[in-house]
């Protein structure tokens, strides 16, 4: 072998997601160390994370960066390219031939490459895994062998900047850099979607199919949040649930539906905030037949609300939209009986008394008109 | 190019979460009005109005227990296994663990969550915060057998939440296979009470 491909970084530009990654982090406790790629270390794609962002690159060249050493103290200046093993899920084309002169002692600082024919927009929202084959040819010769690199690849509809993520660590603290670990799910919950109400819908599908088999409505505890407090939302905790860890707790109230909601969907590119509805003045509001999160009835175990708390599109009034996870509404003419359609309120707004919105499906018509949005209850838990 | 609006916002507002007109709500409807006759144990360290015949005089109540820095482990809940313990912010913080009993897939899952407040009174104004946060109608008070410290809700059999002195204590259930919380509520409480009692505290 002549070279050797030492490293690769994907994310070599922390303060844009233009030409390159985003800034992201494995998990609570584990950061993405840059360069994401090295030789003797990165054997796995998981080894060598990436996620880019379709909204900010698109009309952009993306480019990466990659270090070299030559075995072969003749070479001086080769052109040095990558070339796409296609397989299920290519998404970042391949790497552009450049010419790398070699400095006397033989390694190269980090040269700079542009990618071509990247899909990462037509795929829309996923996980994929690249494999380039790394290749190199002196002048007139041709293209030879020299390494494999293989890495896996996220990709979200926007840049998540929305809390709980952020892409600034001065501003929001790096363990608020965008998670691994979630998008590992968010991904591929949200997977084939090309803008953020499609990503908010699927993901909001997505959590509440998980129940029965993963969890259920807690209808034993009075309805406060195995996954949150007022503060934060245990994400952590949760992603042990989905794992399959054991001694995980298996119930969810409206708040943890809400903050999985809103933080899965965030990830992606979303806006949207955990707010809540309630009598404003005080009172349990009675609800019309719903289907709770993991029931196979419409007899619920709670038959009114104090409040309730869902994944809410900002500024979380009556005509801003709604996405909840945690219970079936009747979406049929009358959602005040038997029987019953099936509607999972996803981009659905609160609405106004009459509209026939979510507000009127969720809430019996007496209570209808005291039943509103607490849009000064809307926040974006911070994730641990 | 900074980031715009960047994560980690705050979730500080400029509005209570909770209206005036809600608070008093939830005080009528779990009887947490101080001024309501027997709703509402004295707290410590308070003189209160005692009658004699026709003659009144005030009686000091011994000052309220207190914890500090509780510590969460194995012996708080003898019989269970911790499996972890969560710190959550809020005010007061509050101390989030997971115990477990029986085998793996089978199990018993309990969630103890404790705050500790600043005193005994403040444990009282932040149990109202507390309620909030539950939407269930089924929550209930109670008292004489059932009570557990100063103030006792639950809700069914699955759940209690109580204060003693300073602390809040929430026990809930976690797990498909479902305990009835009375039991372990009152071995924690009285796991908590002997260290207290060991510190020279209450």
């Amino acid at each position: 072998m002549s070279i050797r491909l030492e490293a690769i970084k994907l994310n070599h530009d922390p303060s844009g997601a233009a030409s390159d990654a985003l800034t992201i982090r494995r998990n609570a406790s584990q950061v993405v160390q840059v360069p994401e790629w090295r030789h003797g270390v990165s054997n796995n794609p998981e080894d060598s994370p990436a996620a880019y962002a379709i909204e900010e690159t698109r009309g952009h060249t993306i480019k990466i960066q990659a270090q070299f050493s030559r075995l072969d103290p003749t070479l001086q200046n080769v052109e040095i390219r990558a070339v796409e093993l296609p397989g299920l899920g290519s998404a970042l084309g391949q790497v552009k031939a450049h010419t790398v002169a070699f400095p006397p002692g033989g390694g190269t600082g980090f040269e700079t490459f542009e990618l071509e024919n990247v899909v990462i927009e037509p795929l829309g929202v996923g996980v994929f895994t690249t494999t380039w084959r790394w290749q190199f040819r002196r002048a007139g010769g041709a293209w030879t062998d020299f390494e494999t690199s293989r890495h896996r690849i996220y990709v979200v509809v926007r840049a998540p900047r929305f809390s709980p993520w952020t892409q600034d660590p001065a501003g929001g603290g790096t363990d608020q850099l965008p998670w691994i670990d979630v998008l590992d799910y968010a991904c591929r919950w949200a997977a084939q979607a090309k803008d953020v109400d499609e990503a908010a819908v699927r993901v909001t599908r997505a959590v509440n199919d998980l129940g029965p088999g993963v969890l259920t409505y807690d209808c034993f505890s009075g309805g406060r949040g195995h996954y949150t407090n007022s503060e934060e939302f245990l994400c952590t905790r949760f992603l042990e649930l989905l794992k399959g860890v054991p001694g995980s707790i298996v119930f969810v109230n409206c708040s943890d539906c809400a903050a999985v909601v809103s933080t899965f969907a965030n990830i992606l590119g979303a806006d949207l905030a955990q707010s809540t509805m309630e009598i404003l003045l005080g009172g349990q509001f009675d609800l019309n037949p719903v289907r709770l999160i993991g029931a196979a009835d419409w007899q619920p175990c709670e038959t009114s609300f104090g409040r309730h708390e869902v994944a809410w599109k900002r500024p979380c009034h009556a005509e801003d939209e709604i996405f909840d996870a945690c219970l079936q509404l009747d979406g049929d003419a009358d959602p005040t009986a038997s029987p019953h359609t099936p509607l999972l309120a996803t981009n659905l707004k609160f609405g106004g008394v009459g509209d026939m919105l979510y507000r009127d499906r969720l809430v019996v018509p007496a209570h209808r008109q005291r039943c509103e949005a607490n849009a000064v209850a809307q926040q974006r838990r911070r994730v641990q | 190019m900074p980031w715009p609006n960047s994560g980690g916002e705050s979730n500080d507002r400029e509005e209570p979460r909770m209206t005036p007109e809600r608070r008093e709500w939830i005080k009528n409807r779990y009887g947490l009005h101080e001024e309501a006759a027997g709703a509402m144990p004295p707290v410590g360290g308070e003189e209160v109005m005692v009658h004699h015949g026709g003659a009144v005089d005030t009686m000091a109540i011994e000052p309220a227990a207190e914890w500090h820095d509780v510590e969460i482990d194995d012996g708080l809940l003898p019989g269970w296994r911790l499996q972890h313990v969560d710190l959550l912010g809020g005010n007061p913080p509050e101390k989030r663990a997971v115990y477990t009993r029986g085998e793996p897939g089978q199990e018993q899952i309990l969630s103890v969550a404790i705050w500790e407040c600043s005193s005994a009174k403040v444990a009282r104004s932040f149990l109202i915060d507390l309620l909030d946060q539950f939407s269930s109608s089924r929550i209930k008070r109670l008292d004489g057998d059932e009570a557990i410290g100063d103030i006792t809700l639950g809700h069914d059999q699955y759940m209690r939440l109580y204060v003693r002195g300073n602390l809040v204590v929430l026990v809930r259930n976690g797990g498909w296979n479902l305990v009835p919380a009375a039991e372990p509520t009152r071995e924690l409480d009285a796991r908590l009470i002997e260290r207290s009692e060991a510190a020279g505290h209450g």
